[in-house]
């Protein structure tokens, strides 16, 4: 396991060195002030040891592995081969960049939507990179870097159910991972078209737990159950980021015709921790360099 | 925000109480019709394999132990999904109610069974003798002797039906744990772990704990009658 990782990460350190050192020659040529932050990531290991990493950087440096929270399930995101036990997805590189760039090796614990939060604040995992939405509400309890992802929340259906939009969900029973957005956003569209009354939402104390006004909730622990639980017909909808639906849409499902709440997914650190500026700086960094749009055209994102 | 002594993170329980409620009326709906078919099923099955005839025993033992040595959490999903892929999905609060009646009911008709034999077999044919018919024999001398025997491993039992309705999360239920887990987990309410679980132990706790008291009570005082009429007549 612990080999695999290192060559998959010696691999993946190469082709970042390939894309770092372009990326900082093409930015140096273009203006010299922003070349500074980007001999951050050219700057490999050696180079590391010498920089002066805040103390909880400095921490992760010298137990020589950052210890991420990744999804297994999400294909593109986060997934783990089960034959191989790799993995592989959009996240998985990014994190593998951190730790490249700090010199460490990396670790990837499995956390669900459920479990993420509950780890980084245990300090069991340094940073998360886990299809991980960046709302207010969060912020408030852990830093995010810069979205290095915009998704939107759709409904998936089985076609015999003859739902196709908003209006046909009232009613209906909707599956939804528990701790995720997407039963807060479903409500909030349903009540921007006119479908439910207003009145009792608020979007401040929703709690899809107790709430039934056109539509009801079925909170569930991970995305496959709640396919198997709209194909067992347990629930008539499937709600969740587009992105993850993506992998559920096998023949005879569709998605609704709409599509809301625009999401952005960040990588979270613990709040106020140094690590929470050395992601940022990268994210920046990748989201000027074209590093993260190679990486969402390669995985076809 | 997740810490202990943060007043927030109790504030907030507070605010979503009605959260907790509800998942405690669904724990509590679960146990009390999952503990109806249970004590009907265990005293069914316990009294089948006490019967002393060969096939009714042998009906009781393959009952008794199949569900015994499967988990519940196994018997659970497959129920669940048996029900639902085959078009007559009860919903959940129904199938949960099943399961843990089946599983429960298992393991009561054992205290059951062990109750009875605990009892000589003197007794039975003395009242036999008496023209006893089996229901009276049963009714009037050997259960009101073995219910002191029974009670403590079925109390035992109670509150672990009380208990096991948490595994109705493995399929997306809405008992207390499965609430409880998705407070600590949801947009708005995520965070406040300490207290939720807290909230959720005690409010285990309250409905758990009088049951025990209860049955330890009721069996004491069966025990000074028996010793009141055993000294009476010795008198």
């Amino acid at each position: 396991m612990k080999k695999k990782c290192k060559a998959l990460l010696a691999g993946l350190v190469s082709l970042a060195m390939l894309t770092a050192c372009g990326a900082s020659g093409s930015s140096t040529a273009a203006s010299p002030a922003a070349s500074s932050p980007a001999s951050g990531p050219s700057g490999s290991s050696a180079a590391a040891s010498d920089a002066a990493w805040p103390e909880d950087v400095q921490e992760i440096v010298d137990r020589g592995v950052l210890r991420v929270g990744v999804k297994n399930a999400v294909p593109g995101f986060g997934y783990q081969d089960p034959l191989t036990s790799e993995y592989s997805g959009m996240e998985i590189d990014l994190a593998n960049l951190i730790a490249e760039h700090l010199g460490v090796d990396v670790e990837f614990t499995t956390v669900t939507a459920a479990t993420r939060g509950e780890l980084l604040d245990s300090g069991d995992i340094d940073c998360v990179l886990a299809t991980f939405t960046i709302t207010d509400e969060r912020k408030e309890t852990w830093d995010f870097t810069t979205p290095y992802y915009t998704d939107a929340v759709t409904v998936l259906v089985e076609d015999s159910s003859g739902i196709t939009g908003l209006a046909d969900l009232i009613g209906r029973t909707v599956g939804v991972s528990s701790g995720s957005t997407s039963a807060r956003e479903l409500v909030r569209a349903m009540v921007e078209q006119g479908l439910v009354s207003g009145d009792n939402f608020d979007p401040d104390t929703f709690d899809a737990t107790t709430w039934t006004e056109g539509v009801s909730f079925h909170q569930y622990d991970d995305y496959p159950t709640i396919s198997t639980a709209l194909s067992a017909g347990e629930v008539d909808a499937f709600c969740v980021d587009r992105s993850i639906l993506a992998i559920y849409k096998t023949e005879g499902r569709s998605y609704i015709q709409d599509a809301f709440a625009p999401q952005e997914y960040g990588i979270a650190t613990t709040k106020g921790s140094g690590l929470s500026e050395v992601c940022e700086e990268l994210v920046t960094t990748w989201l000027s360099d074209g590093t993260i749009d190679g990486l969402i055209a390669e995985y076809g994102l | 925000m997740g810490g202990l002594f943060s007043p927030q993170a109790w504030a907030m329980v507070w605010a979503y109480r009605a959260t907790f409620l509800h998942g405690l009326g669904n724990t509590v709906q679960l146990a009390a019709v999952g503990l109806v078919l249970a004590l009907a099923l265990g005293m069914c099955f316990g009294l089948l394999s006490t019967s002393g005839k060969k096939p009714l025993t042998a009906l009781a033992r393959v009952y008794v132990e199949f569900v015994q040595n499967t988990p519940l959490l196994l018997q659970m999903c497959f129920l669940y999904y048996l029900l639902a892929f085959s078009g007559n999905s009860l919903g959940i609060l129904p199938t949960g109610m099943i399961a843990l009646g089946v599983y429960h009911g298992a393991y009561l008709s054992e205290v059951i069974r062990a109750g009875i034999q605990a009892i000589p077999r003197g007794q039975s044919e003395a009242a036999q003798a008496q023209g006893f018919g089996y229901l009276g024999r049963m009714y009037y001398v050997i259960l009101p002797q073995s219910v002191k025997i029974i009670l403590p491993p079925m109390v035992n039992q109670v509150v672990n039906l009380i208990k096991n309705t948490s595994c109705l999360y493995i399929v997306g239920g809405a008992d207390l744990i499965s609430v409880t887990y998705n407070f600590v987990t949801g947009v708005n309410t995520g965070g406040a772990y300490a207290p939720a679980y807290i909230v959720s132990g005690l409010l285990f706790f309250v409905v758990c704990f009088p049951l025990s008291t209860l049955a330890s009570v009721w069996e004491t005082a069966l025990k000074k009658r028996d010793a009141r009429t055993t000294a009476a007549r010795v008198k």
